[in-house]
């Protein structure tokens, strides 16, 4: 009894170590690319951290005066009140408008309106920044007369948007969201098609009518989608930097300054990389924290991300 | 009522054509004339002269080869190391699988701009500066692993507990069961990784300090003077900048259709 | 399938072999013969068809070999930050004022006067304005062209005014200038047309364009002479800016959001202002004559208020510390600046003339600034921490501009933000 309890034991763990060696084997190729790109680059900026670098000449240790140079930074705390701020105007917005506009691309997908509307969303992902900050300035400035009236129809004259620093933040939000909202339409699209007619059919056959379908049906299939659109959404706002680049270079008066653009300058302007590496840490840092948190909270869905 | 409902949706697909159309055909329409003015639509006097400075750069075909081959390589390498991590997260168990999926995710936090300089000085010690792999192998990123777990997690277990039942292997199941069932989001990956590699700037900039391995932006990017660009010939590279990519994402989006009708999943 | 599965297999397997074979080739002397790196950004649209090729024949004449890149102005300083870090810099580069003091600092640039000679002194025009930091790190190559006071002729015989000549006729002007010429209601000719967003361009742009000018006509600077502190928040700096905010009411209205750039040649450009500052050679370019072909323009090199005063930037060629062969190094910098090469590249692009015996080939117009009027306008003093307590200014004056903060508040605030960082950077000589 006791023997042959021992040996199904034993053949159960034979098959679970299998198992695990195997998984170990498919995750392999990418953890070590990223520990040999990332990792490695990750530990560097840490210790440089700690240190007086300006890229040029060897680093110097310097303890922990750079961590308590940015207690008293100004230009640190309002940099990363701008990258919340931006990350709060960007990603809910983003979320629904790319999932509404998936919905109806996916559904119409058939006509020849869905169809090109499925390629074209596309086309602001890959605009270079070159063209979205020209055009955008363009049309910012006032000088397209539909586009003026367009916004003097709710007040607004559309030339000062860039010029006020509130407005300049909020207004590269939603230029950011016109840019992306076709990477995230493309994640949910796919995911679209690939809900089953099964289940609309099943949905119809109990009454269910076309607002229901979408909140019993599509919105709980796409929950994965969603849950990698949000968190993208999260990850990439906060990093936001091309955009910003191209239509106010971080200014009026730092309105528009967020860490990421903050870390460059630092880093190749002004010579200050250790500082810079500090800063980028806190960052990290920041979002690690908020991100630990969550997933303690909400522990049942912990294995979602 | 019905009828209501699909004037809306096509409404609402008509902004979406307008809003995302608009810079594609600025860009077209001002890469054709020389001018600095950014609000001088007139179409007098439209010129290939840009497109013509652009293809006449010295061995164009060679910076167009790389900018190909990189992405290439990097969608091939993406998809093939995602897909398999993105299984192993999703379907085996083993210690550490939330942990390190976990840990894997959060590297996307880190902001690239920030890193370049350790990165930098990696690949430099590798001895690998001037060199495709420098270019290729840091291109995957855990976003794929992410996309391909997230897209295999909705693979019923049934399908992968009957094919276990028929004795195929763990690598067997993903090849013949699952990734069949995935396709769309592997072209996702694909267009994906693409782009991010097609447009990849800063990178390639740095760690080739040889002609023969540039990329396409950096020799476009030659063109553009320090004050006074020329509106015309920047719109010019950009749309040359833009094209390739844009084929291969109407390419692979026409396949997401098929992928359907491959898996034939019902239910 | 399988077919399929092999393919892939076999594409995997081709790109890890060619990348392999691509890689470690080291710089290696080809037959002997020295390889000279040389990075520079791209002087026109196309540097390498235009510029390069005329460097052929120092090639011949030295036995070497010289390796041209053109680095893209967007990421130039990344580029050689990390590059000189990884000692896979250059020879010789090309860099601006403001780039120099880290570099100067960290010992990765020449001071390059023991390589002068009296001769070269004679001959290369505006090699006094290389000199900074107490060295001579800097060999302008590309100078000459200031930042001027553009006007337009017809706007100003219009209101029956002729060219200014100090702050006060300036702002006169600028205000008689500022009106509503179609009876719409709404203005549509202004006084000046600046614009406060840098937009693609570096901050520093706006500093240059409309700044450096009103500080240094009314008698002050950045830094005092000692390099240890900042002067600009004294009682002449404040007052500049106070002008530049009164010009405000004489401005597009889009100030605020109007990229520099497309101030000047949309907005002064396209006929609508009386007043545009830019550098010289903008207006000369061709494409600025196709696409502004009606357009009347003159300009003064600067106004007058205490002295003259104007930007103009001083870049330069240097030679890099990691340079094995300085002589030859050097003789190559010469080379490239020097008349042989300059007057044949100056014959279509149009440039300021680097040596006495080359020729002017620019606008008529233009010249002035480079004979009677060369004294009004100079480059920026390079200081220590000289981009970020720069940058700091730029954030500043926009908050003045834009009516957040009085000029005095600004100023002060960026003065003791700057002179925090100098204590710092001096402290640490010591």
């Amino acid at each position: 009894m006791q023997a042959s309890f021992l040996r199904i034991e034993v053949l159960m763990n034979k098959k679970k170590r299998n198992c695990q060696l195997s998984a170990y084997g498919y995750i392999t190729p990418i953890l070590l690319i990223m520990i040999v790109f990332l990792g490695v680059s990750v530990l560097m900026s840490v210790v440089l951290s700690f240190t007086k670098y300006n890229i040029l000449t060897p680093p110097q240790f310097n303890e922990l005066d750079n961590y308590t140079r940015m207690l008293t930074d100004k230009k640190f705390v309002k940099a990363l009140m701008n990258t919340l701020k931006v990350m709060v105007y960007i990603v809910p917005l983003q979320t629904v408008i790319s999932l509404l506009v998936s919905v109806v691309i996916a559904s119409k997908r058939n006509t020849w309106l869905g169809k090109l509307a499925n390629i074209v969303i596309f086309i602001p992902v890959l605009s270079s920044n070159a063209v979205v900050g020209t055009v955008w300035k363009a049309i910012l400035n006032g000088h397209i007369e539909v586009v003026e009236k367009f916004f003097a129809f709710f007040g607004i004259n559309c030339s000062m948007l860039l010029g006020d620093a509130d407005s300049a933040l909020l207004t590269v939000a939603m230029v950011s969201i016109w840019k992306n909202v076709g990477y995230y339409a493309v994640l949910y699209i796919s995911a679209l098609i690939n809900i089953s007619d099964h289940y609309y059919e099943a949905a119809k056959v109990d009454g269910a009518g076309r607002i229901s379908r979408f909140f019993y049906v599509t919105l709980p299939m796409l929950k994965p989608t969603t849950i990698l659109v949000v968190f993208l959404g999260v990850t990439t706002s906060l990093q936001c930097f091309d955009i910003i680049y191209n239509l106010t270079g971080g200014g009026p008066a730092m309105g528009t300054t967020t860490l990421v653009f903050y870390v460059y300058d630092l880093c190749f302007k002004s010579g200050r990389a250790g500082y810079a590496m500090a800063v980028s840490n806190m960052l990290f840092l920041l979002i690690l924290i908020t991100v630990v948190a969550q997933r303690k909270m909400m522990r049942k869905d912990a294995s979602e991300i | 009522m019905k009828f209501i409902e699909k004037q809306i949706a096509n409404l609402v697909l008509l902004v979406v054509i307008a809003v995302s159309v608009f810079p594609f055909i600025y860009m077209l329409i001002m890469s054709l004339k020389n001018t600095l003015s950014t609000y001088d639509f007139n179409l007098n006097g439209l010129t290939l002269e840009n497109y013509v400075k652009i293809f006449r750069t010295a061995e164009f075909e060679r910076y167009f080869f790389n900018s190909v081959f990189v992405a290439l390589a990097g969608v091939l390498l993406a998809v093939a190391v995602s897909c398999l991590a993105g299984y192993a997260f999703a379907k085996l168990k083993f210690p550490g699988n939330d942990k390190i999926f976990f840990a894997l995710i959060m590297t996307l936090i880190i902001p690239s701009e920030v890193i370049i300089v350790p990165l930098y000085l990696t690949i430099k010690n590798l001895g690998w500066l001037n060199t495709y792999q420098a270019l290729i192998l840091p291109l995957p990123t855990a976003l794929g692993t992410f996309i391909m777990r997230q897209a295999i997690l909705g693979v019923p277990d049934e399908v992968i507990d009957a094919a276990k039942i028929e004795g195929c292997s763990n690598l067997k199941i993903l090849w013949k069961v699952i990734l069949p069932l995935v396709k769309s989001s592997i072209l996702t990956l694909a267009i994906f990784t693409f782009v991010g590699a097609w447009n990849n700037f800063l990178w390639p900039l740095i760690v080739s300090t040889k002609n023969e391995m540039k990329t396409l932006p950096l020799i476009l990017s030659a063109t553009k003077t320090q004050f006074e660009p020329n509106i015309g010939l920047t719109m010019a590279c950009a749309a040359v900048n833009f094209l390739p990519p844009f084929i291969f994402y109407i390419l692979l989006q026409r396949k997401f259709k098929e992928g359907v009708v491959l898996s034939g999943m019902k239910g | 399938m399988k077919r399929k599965s092999i393919s892939v297999i076999l594409c995997v397997a081709m790109v890890a072999g060619l990348a392999a074979g691509c890689g470690s080739s080291k710089d290696e002397k080809k037959d002997g013969k020295e390889i000279l790196s040389v990075w520079i950004p791209p002087l026109d649209d196309e540097t390498e068809k235009n510029y390069v090729p005329l460097l052929d024949k120092f090639e011949k004449e030295n036995n070497c070999e010289l390796d041209v890149q053109i680095i893209p102005w967007d990421t130039y300083e990344e580029k050689y930050m990390t590059a000189i870090n990884a000692g896979e810099g250059p020879d010789v580069g090309y860099m601006y004022v403001e780039m120099f003091p880290t570099y100067i600092d960290s010992g990765a640039v020449v001071d390059m006067e023991e390589y002068l000679t009296e001769e070269d002194y004679e001959e290369y025009l505006y090699l006094d304005r290389g000199k900074m930091m107490g060295g001579t790190y800097g060999f302008p190559f590309n100078t000459g062209n200031p930042f001027i006071m553009y006007y337009n002729e017809d706007i100003l015989e219009s209101i029956g005014e002729t060219a200014p000549e100090t702050w006060e006729d300036f702002e006169r002007i600028c205000k008689k200038a500022t009106k509503d010429t179609d009876g719409d209601g709404k203005i549509d000719q202004y006084g000046y047309a600046a614009g406060f967003n840098n937009g693609d361009m570096s901050p520093l742009y706006l500093l240059n364009s409309y700044y450096y000018s009103l500080l240094w006509q009314n008698g002050s600077d950045i830094y005092n002479d000692d390099l240890k502190s900042v002067r600009f928040n004294d009682e002449a700096g404040v007052e500049a800016v106070e002008y530049l905010k009164s010009l405000t009411p004489y401005m597009p209205e889009d100030y605020m959001s109007l990229a520099a750039t497309d101030a000047f040649s949309n907005v002064f450009g396209g006929g609508h202002a009386a007043f545009a500052c830019a550098r010289a050679m903008q207006a000369q370019s061709e494409s600025f004559q196709e696409t502004y072909p009606d357009l009347h323009w003159n300009y003064v090199t600067s106004l007058k208020n205490e002295q003259y005063g104007t930007f103009g930037a001083a870049d330069c060629l240097t030679l890099m510390s990691a340079c094995e062969n300085k002589e030859l190094g050097m003789k190559l910098i010469k080379y490239m600046t020097g008349t042989e090469v300059m007057s044949e590249y100056h014959k279509e692009h149009h440039g300021a003339p680097m040596t006495k015996d080359e020729e002017y080939q620019g606008d008529e117009k233009l010249e002035r600034t480079l004979t009677e009027d060369r004294d009004k306008w100079r480059p920026l003093q390079a200081g220590p921490c000289g981009s970020d307590i720069l940058l700091n200014l730029v954030s500043q004056i926009q908050a003045v501009m834009s009516g957040d903060a009085s000029a005095q508040e600004a100023l002060d605030e960026a003065a003791e933000y700057s002179n925090d960082l100098l204590d710092e950077y001096w402290a640490d000589k010591e």
